[in-house]
């Protein structure tokens, strides 16, 4: 649960002599095509080449304090071991998101090749990853089966199992990376990582050093305005302070007119960091958020606090203690819904070396939750108000088989809720590097979703779960993939799974008319999969990452009294997407950064429609001059509305930003 | 719809195709930068007189690893003098290679060898340099760290103690001074 963990720092690339040859096999029109594009490309590419070799003379000119303000693109930040990301792991970087048109963090996501990410109103999007992105609902979306952090911090709701987006709001300039894992992350990471992790780390306040002032005007995000001050006190801490304004107009209706979604948010923060000698670390941040939502009826609002000691004893050994406190609450005027839940979470974590070829991994944690809800005739719990606790221990062991070539991983996580009693979460992973630019990796694990309070205990429309208890989803997940590193080029990965979930969620009919329907755990399914990931320096001044996901899931016919139906409500899955994102740095100071997405059609379901595939386009030019940078973002380019999830239709959007950095 | 697919498919097999040509370009500007410190590395050092073969011997600096810096830190160094010596760029791909040199640059594909490589040359006056995450732990002088997308020049004055190199004041003022553990 804590952040960043040995062995999950994601490690990029760094530039090695090698083979650098690449298969691609082209057909005849398209090799013309290409052809040609290349020839424009080289044409440029000479331009540049010329260009960097007087700049070596340009670069003599300058002092050590101005090289070391120069941005770079950092391509051998991080570790460097590949074995070390042995996993269906894609890491998106502050630049990475810097250098598009996303303005909000559920944006921010669409640049991870991995997940699946579909907005569906202004400001709600259906997250998730290897599928069971859940049905849309008025309000939110059903998806339930991520662990999403925010520096250590779950950020899932244990109302539903899944994660108000609307609230998750972060500085996007102090992101340092998200990580994304898909797949099962249930040994390390905890309940509901059944099909992805996010981790959302953001930068140390040493990292955050002085003034970031950022205006934004557009036609759909109306206005966003960002402040943030970074400081030193003392010799050995740091902190920053940071706040946002923000507000979205509505999205529209299939008809042409506008829904009441409208949506405007504040939120302010700070984090302080205090370096006691080389051993001790401390860290305090904290954010505080207010919002209204739906024509100023509906309104959110929550504060958290998180503290983490970090102690090293030695370059093996190192111990943390993280604790915090999180209270969100939620207004639905409109439907008459309310809920405030308050979690209070301690987690403890050693990590230690065994002999010279193990390291251990060994962490319990305990979380308090405290739900209190207001219901109305469409959703209400029973009980309003309920304590909830969680306890977990985990252990991990790294074992080094064969120096450098060959690791096994095995761990397990062992937790305790109150509705399924102890949950078991085992998993194996072993990782092959036959020389440091290619690891083959396979992993088998098992995962649970445990129930929410959403499952257990809901009166919502026509299902009542009240006296009948719910169980867990389970899932036993087979993963294989290689990642492989191409010198001076960048990295490429391939993932491939094979997963079958047993006693998913269903709608069970009760044989009485009223609840007509209970949740159950009478589905089961099979899903598989291919991911492919790539991040690389085409040219000095050219980065081009991307990815391709393909994914096929098969629900079993269900056994009565199991509605055959009912795995609508929890998978709406495109079965192909496609990423695209280049980056690239013109003369003069100039940046041009383009996002191309394709998503392949949503079946149609009881409560909406089909939705059609559709590919799209953002563009973001930008110009720094000094300390600004001056830049206009297109958004959603190729249509004039278009619809990703449920029936709200999101148009085309274009704003200016305005931003210094002092 | 199928169209629209071919033709984002079509434009990532464009996108992958030219690597070719960056072989010619310059390295990323993240190497350029290192190259440019590492010159003025070599204007920032007092090197005793016997480290040189006599008083117009060149200053060398040795690469070991890849070369990420292809042809630019030639290119840095070339018709440079420092207290009248030229500077000259050598490589190694193996530790065992490493022959006389005033300055190394470890590349981070030596990282599983970096405690070999730094205690053979830790009384030999070398200037170490590196990227590595543990180079200083591990006995490095100077790591360039990233930090925020900028490269920070990190120092280990105690690593450069046990030598008899000095290291100018100007630079270790700018740098950020790494601390080891027993100090």
């Amino acid at each position: 649960m804590l952040q960043p963990l040995n062995g999950l720092d994601f490690r990029h690339y760094s530039f090695n002599k090698g083979n650098r040859r690449f298969l691609f096999t082209n057909r005849t029109a398209v090799f013309r095509t290409a052809c040609l594009t290349i020839l424009c490309i080289s044409g440029t590419s000479l331009a540049f080449a010329q260009e960097s070799a007087s700049s070596a003379q340009d670069l003599k000119k300058l002092t050590i304090e101005q090289l070391m303000n120069i941005e770079v693109t950092s391509v051998s930040r991080g570790p460097e071991k590949l074995s070390d990301a042995a996993s269906a792991i894609q890491v998106v970087t502050g630049t990475d998101i810097r250098r598009s048109a996303t303005t909000l963090l559920p944006e921010a996501l669409r640049l991870a090749p991995n997940l699946q990410v579909a907005q569906s109103n202004s400001q709600d999007w259906s997250i998730s990853s290897r599928g069971f992105s859940g049905a849309p609902l008025s309000n939110s979306t059903l998806a339930n089966k991520l662990l999403v952090m925010i520096d250590g911090r779950s950020v899932y709701s244990p109302l539903f199992g899944g994660v108000f987006w609307d609230v998750q709001n972060v500085l996007l300039e102090d992101i340092d990376r998200i990580e994304v894992i898909s797949g099962p992350g249930g040994t390390m990471w905890g309940a509901n990582a059944v099909n992805g992790v996010i981790n959302i780390v953001s930068k140390e306040a040493k990292e955050t050093q002085g003034l970031y002032l950022s205006e934004t005007a557009g036609t759909f995000l109306t206005d966003k305005i960002s402040a943030r001050y970074g400081s030193k006190i003392g010799k050995s801490t740091y902190y920053r302070v940071y706040g946002q304004h923000l507000d979205r107009r509505p999205t529209f209706k299939s008809d042409g007119s506008r829904n009441t979604d409208n949506w405007s948010t504040t939120l302010a923060g700070f984090r302080v960091d205090h370096e006691a000698g080389q051993k001790n670390k401390f860290t305090l941040q904290g954010d505080f958020y207010g919002g209204v939502q739906d024509s100023s009826v509906d309104k959110v609002n929550g504060q958290n606090v998180l503290g983490r000691w970090t102690h090293t004893f030695s370059e093996t050994s190192n111990f943390i203690a993280q604790a915090y406190f999180d209270r969100a609450y939620r207004n639905l005027a409109g439907a008459g819904f309310r809920d405030q839940f308050t979690i209070y979470d301690l987690d403890l974590q050693q990590g230690f070396a065994l002999g010279n070829r193990q390291n251990v991994l060994a962490g319990a944690g305990y979380r308090h939750m405290y739900d209190n809800t207001i219901g109305s005739a469409s959703l209400s719990f029973v009980p309003e108000d309920r304590n909830l606790e969680l306890f977990n221990v985990f252990i991990q062991d790294r074992i080094e088989l064969l120096r450098n070539k060959l690791d096994l991983t095995v761990g397990t996580k062992a937790l305790h809720n109150d509705y399924t009693g102890w949950e078991w979460q085992p998993s194996a992973r072993i990782a092959w590097t036959p020389s440091i630019n290619h690891t083959l990796w396979a992993a088998v694990s098992r995962a649970v979703r445990t129930p929410s309070r959403f499952d257990a205990e809901e009166r919502f429309l026509s299902i009542s779960n009240v006296n009948h208890p719910i169980g867990s989803e389970k899932v036993a997940a087979y993963e294989l993939g290689y990642r492989t590193r191409i010198p001076r080029i960048g990295e490429l990965s391939i993932s491939t799974f094979y997963n079958n979930y047993d006693q998913l969620r269903s709608l069970d009919t009760t044989g009485t008319p009223s609840p007509l329907f209970r949740f159950g755990n009478g589905n089961s399914a099979s899903s598989y999969g291919v991911e492919i990931a790539w991040n690389l320096y085409m040219l000095d001044w050219w980065r081009v990452r991307g990815g391709f996901t393909y994914l096929d899931e098969d629900f079993r016919d269900p056994a009565p009294p199991t509605y055959n139906k009912s795995y609508l409500l929890e998978a709406v899955d495109p079965k192909a997407q496609a990423l695209l994102q280049s980056i690239a740095d013109l003369p003069k100071n100039f940046q041009l950064d383009v996002v191309g997405r394709y998503v392949a059609d949503l079946p149609a379901l009881v409560t909406s429609k089909e939705v059609p595939a559709y590919a799209d386009v953002d563009v973001r030019i930008a110009w720094i001059y000094k300390r600004f940078t001056f830049s206009i973002a297109g958004r959603n380019l190729a249509h004039d509305k278009h619809l990703e999830f449920g029936s709200a239709r999101l148009p085309r959007s274009v704003n200016e930003t305005i931003t210094y950095r002092f | 719809m199928v169209s629209r697919l071919m033709l984002l498919l079509l434009l990532a097999a464009v996108l992958l195709q030219p690597h070719t040509l960056s072989a010619q370009t310059a390295p990323a500007k993240e190497f350029q930068i290192k190259a440019v410190f590492l010159f003025h590395f070599t204007q920032f050092t007092q090197w005793p007189a016997t480290t040189f073969a006599d008083a117009n011997a060149p200053i060398v600096i040795g690469i070991l690893g890849d070369n990420p810096f292809g042809a630019f830190l030639e290119k840095v160094v070339s018709g440079e003098t420092v207290n009248g010596r030229s500077i000259i760029v050598t490589r190694f791909t193996q530790p065992d290679q490493i022959k006389t040199c005033h300055v190394l640059y470890v590349c981070r594909n030596m990282h599983d060898k970096l405690s070999e490589i730094l205690s053979a040359v830790e009384k030999k006056s070398i200037l170490t340099v590196g990227d590595d995450d543990d180079f200083l732990k591990k006995g490095g002088m100077i790591r360039f760290a990233l930090k925020n997308d900028k490269i920070k020049v990190q120092i280990c004055p105690a690593a450069v103690k046990k030598t008899d190199l000095i290291i100018s004041a100007k630079l270790l003022a700018v740098a950020e001074i790494y601390k080891t553990e027993t100090n």
